[in-house]
């Protein structure tokens, strides 16, 4: 009878054992994809505050669009978006410019960059932005 | 000893329970947990201009970025004008990351729809659940 009681008992316990590493192991997996995400989504909290952008001058005789970035985050170009009268402006034909910075596609606080328009904006409404986080017109 | 071989076996028999539901709720964990991540990765924003939407007369253009850090499915997205469901849309991922919408990717939805003028609202969910919406004048 005691064997009996001992033999149920090990075979329970290694079972309970078993079912702990698997379940804990599962929890232990969501905890970290949680805490991962809830980060990165803070980050992007974070950057959304952080970023502003404004017109500086729109030059209508030369179709250029200068802005500053007014925030606290750097812009990546490839994030600013520009809408003439309404429509999506093709990016690969619009050339955006980091002032003093030829190529780089980073837009850092303080620093100027300069859109150049392929067509006329001469009474256009424009919108810039970034993401959405931030926005920029020109009616 | 037929004590010994009926407790072995009533205790393998409830081991095996025990694991297999075990087995199941780290399964769901892992699912619900993997369903989360997502949703949490997952952002869109409506980007066009609220007070100049491309409208024909016929059809109305609108520009969805995905603007979180996960690339999304535009299967099962849903478009809501006005508060009624519209299903008569083109979709189209702009930019050269062809039909993926990749984050930072823009969308174009094109809608056939007739609008009278004044204020509208727009609302686009995606099928992750994520949504969005816009108030504008046409």
């Amino acid at each position: 009878m005691g064997l009996s009681v001992s033999a149920a008992s090990a075979i329970l316990f290694t079972t309970f054992v078993i079912l702990f590493g698997i379940v804990f192991g599962s929890f232990d997996h969501f905890q970290d994809s949680l805490i991962n995400s809830q980060n990165e989504q803070t980050e992007r909290y974070e950057r959304m505050m952080d970023t502003s952008i404004s017109i500086v001058e729109v030059d209508d005789a030369n179709d250029t669009v200068t802005l500053v970035n007014d925030g606290e985050a750097s812009i990546d170009l490839d994030d600013v978006d520009i809408l003439v009268n309404g429509a999506l402006a093709d990016q690969t034909l619009i050339t955006l410019t980091v002032q003093g910075h030829p190529g780089s596609k980073l837009w850092a606080p303080g620093e100027q960059m300069v859109i150049d328009f392929p067509m006329e904006i001469d009474g256009a409404r424009l919108k810039v932005t970034v993401k959405e986080w931030a926005s920029a017109y020109h009616a | 000893m037929i004590f010994f071989i009926a407790a072995v076996v009533v205790a393998a028999s409830m081991a095996g329970v025990f694991i297999s539901v075990g087995y199941e709720m780290a399964q769901k964990i892992d699912v619900e947990s993997e369903a989360m991540t997502e949703a949490m990765q997952s952002e869109i924003a409506i980007i066009n201009d609220p007070a100049m939407v491309p409208y024909d007369g016929t059809s109305l253009t609108i520009y969805v970025e995905n603007t979180g850090s996960s690339t999304l499915n535009t299967q099962g997205l849903f478009v809501m004008m006005d508060g009624g469901y519209t299903n008569d849309t083109a979709l189209q991922v702009l930019g050269s990351n062809g039909a993926q919408w990749v984050p930072s990717a823009v969308l174009q939805i094109t809608i056939n729809i007739s609008l009278a003028p004044g204020d509208h609202v727009i609302k686009v969910i995606t099928g992750d659940g994520e949504a969005d919406s816009l108030t504008f004048r046409i």
